[in-house]
C-alpha cells in the first residue's frame, strides 16, 4: 500500500426501481446519509464530493438536503458511465494527495420508456434521428449479432444471461425485478430488435448509491473492514472502435474503450484477471455482458458460451458475474448505476451480500461500465 | 489536416442488421398510427468504410455478407421525406 491509496470505508443504496413520490435527489440523499452512517462521519466531515445525476436535476444540490458546509461539490456528467466517472474522480481527488475524505453520489429518475438521446448531444445531424438510427437499441442488437456471427456463438446464451439476472436478483431485496424467469419466457418474450426481446434489455428506473472514500492508511478510523480501490480507470473510445450512434465504421477495426480501461485497470492494481473473484459488468442488454466478458479479459472471446451454459458465472460458479442481478434486474438509472456495481462488490468482499453471497471468501472484484457515445469505466477492488 | 471528397462505391456487403420493431420517439420522421418497422443495418464499402444506413428488405430475406447496393427510399408516409438507404441485390427498387 502506497501512502495515497484509497479506501472504501462506507456505502448506502436506495433500492432501485420505481419509487412514485420519491424525487431522484431526495433517494440521492437516503443514500448519503446511509453512505455516512456506514462509514460512522457526518456531512460536516466530507471535504468533496462528486456527484452525477442524468435526468433528476444538479447532484450537488443535494446540499440542500445534507448540509450547506461549503463542501467542494462538483457535477459529473458521462452518460451511462457517469457514476464511474464520478467514482474515477473522486479516486485522483485522494490519491493526488488533495484530500483525504469525500464522497461519490449518483442518483437518478427516469421517465419510462427507451431513452431518447437527441443527435445534437452527440455531434451529429438532425437526420440520423429523423430517419430512425439514433436507438441504441439497435446498436446493442447490431453490435452482438455481429459478435454471435464472428465468434460462432449460439444465441441462446442471450436468454441464459438474463436468466440468471432475474435469478440473482430475486435474492437482492435492493433489486427492481425479483421474480426470477426461464430462458423460455425471455427468449419468447416480445421482440425489440432482433436478436433481442424485451426481456435481455434492462430498463431506465430510479435509484440512488452514495460511497464514502478516504486515504487507504486512516481507513481503520472508519470501518473495520476496508476494502481498497486498487485502481480506477476510464477511457474514450478510439478510431476504428464500434460505438453506441455510429453513423460509419472505420474499415479497420480496433479495441474498443472497454478493453482499454480494464487492461490499464489490472495493471495499475498489480492484479490479473485471473484473480478475480466476483465481476460486475455492464450488461444493458444481455449481449453486453457476453461481449463485456472478453473485452474485459475475464475470459477469451468465444469461450463465454461454454462458461455461461455450464455455469460458472453463476453466484456459486468460478466467475461470479453481475451476482445483484445487474442493470436487467436492477434497472438502470444512469447516474447511479456504476457505483450500484460497486456497492455490490464491497458487500460480496465484506462478505455480508447475504442469499446472494460469492462463497469462498472472495478477495478481489472487478466492475466495468460502458456508456454513449464510447467511455468505459473499470475498478479493481480487494480486501 | 488534407481533407479530399472520395466518392464512395454504391455496392456493398450487409455486415450487420437489426429491425426497428417499435416506434422511435421525435425526432423520427415517422409518428403515430404511421410507423411501420424497418431494417437497419451496417454496409461494408470494401476498403472504404462501414455505414449506418435504411434496410429495404422483406421480413427474413436478409444475412449477414450478402451484397447490397445503395437506393433512395421515401419513408415518410406522403413521399415527402427521402433518404438513402441499402437493398439486397437483385430486389426491385420502390
Amino acid at each position: 500500500m502506497s501512502a495515497n491509496d484509497v479506501a472504501i470505508v462506507g456505502i448506502g443504496m436506495h433500492p432501485f426501481g420505481r419509487t412514485d413520490g420519491v424525487s431522484g435527489r431526495q433517494q440521492g440523499a437516503v443514500a448519503t446519509r446511509a453512505a455516512l452512517a456506514d462509514a460512522g462521519i457526518n456531512w460536516s466531515d466530507v471535504q468533496f464530493a462528486f456527484g452525477g445525476s442524468d435526468a433528476a436535476g444538479n447532484a450537488d444540490a443535494l446540499v440542500a438536503d445534507l448540509g450547506l458546509t461549503g463542501v467542494e461539490f462538483v457535477n459529473v456528467s458521462n452518460g451511462c458511465a457517469t457514476g464511474g466517472s464520478a467514482l474515477a474522480m473522486a479516486d485522483r481527488a485522494i490519491r493526488s494527495g488533495a484530500y483525504e475524505l469525500g464522497v461519490a453520489i449518483g442518483f437518478d429518475k427516469h421517465p419510462p420508456g427507451a431513452f431518447n438521446a437527441l443527435p445534437a448531444q452527440y455531434g451529429l445531424g438532425d437526420w440520423y434521428g429523423e430517419t430512425g438510427m439514433m436507438l441504441t437499441t439497435q446498436f446493442f442488437a447490431m453490435k452482438v449479432q455481429r459478435y454471435l456471427y464472428e465468434h460462432d456463438l449460439h444465441p441462446a446464451v442471450l436468454a441464459a444471461i438474463a436468466a440468471k439476472a432475474y435469478r440473482n436478483g430475486a435474492l437482492n431485496p435492493n433489486a427492481w425485478r425479483r421474480t426470477p424467469m426461464s430462458m423460455e419466457e425471455i427468449a419468447e418474450s416480445p421482440m425489440v430488435s432482433p436478436p433481442l426481446t424485451k426481456y435481455m434489455f434492462c430498463s431506465p428506473a430510479e435509484g440512488a448509491v452514495a460511497l464514502v472514500l478516504c486515504r487507504a492508511d486512516s481507513a481503520h478510523r472508519y470501518t473495520a473492514h476496508p476494502v481498497l480501490l486498487r485502481s480506477c480507470v476510464m477511457r474514450t473510445r478510439r478510431y476504428g472502435t464500434f460505438e453506441v450512434f455510429s453513423p460509419s465504421l472505420a474499415p479497420e477495426r480496433a479495441d474498443g474503450p472497454t478493453v482499454q480501461a480494464a487492461s490499464e485497470a489490472f495493471e495499475q492494481a498489480g492484479i490479473g484477471s485471473a484473480d478475480v473473484d466476483v465481476a460486475q459488468i455492464q450488461d444493458t442488454e444481455s449481449g453486453a455482458e457476453l461481449m463485456h466478458m472478453a473485452e474485459t479479459g475475464l475470459c477469451a472471446h468465444g469461450d463465454q458460451e461454454k462458461l455461461i451454459l455450464t455455469g460458472q458465472t453463476e453466484i456459486g460458479g468460478r466467475l461470479p458475474i453481475n451476482t445483484d442481478g445487474g442493470c436487467l434486474a436492477n434497472g438502470e438509472p444512469i447516474g447511479a448505476s456504476g457505483l450500484r456495481q460497486v456497492h455490490e462488490n464491497v458487500l460480496q468482499l465484506r462478505g455480508v451480500a447475504g442469499a446472494r453471497q460469492v462463497p469462498g471468501d472472495p478477495k478481489v472484484a472487478f466492475t466495468h461500465v460502458y456508456g454513449a457515445p464510447g467511455v468505459s469505466a473499470c475498478t479493481v477492488l480487494s480486501t | 489536416v488534407d481533407v479530399e471528397i472520395h466518392t464512395l462505391s454504391t455496392e456493398g456487403t450487409l455486415w450487420a442488421f437489426t429491425e426497428q420493431l417499435f416506434p422511435p420517439k421525435p425526432p423520427y420522421a415517422v409518428q403515430g398510427a404511421d410507423f411501420r418497422p424497418y431494417f437497419v443495418g451496417y454496409v461494408e464499402l470494401a476498403g472504404e468504410v462501414i455505414v449506418e444506413s435504411r434496410i429495404v428488405a422483406t421480413p427474413g430475406s436478409l444475412r449477414i455478407g450478402q451484397p447490397v447496393r445503395l437506393i433512395t427510399e421515401a419513408f415518410a408516409p406522403h413521399g415527402d421525406v427521402v433518404t438513402f438507404a441499402f437493398t439486397p441485390d437483385g430486389s426491385s427498387t420502390r
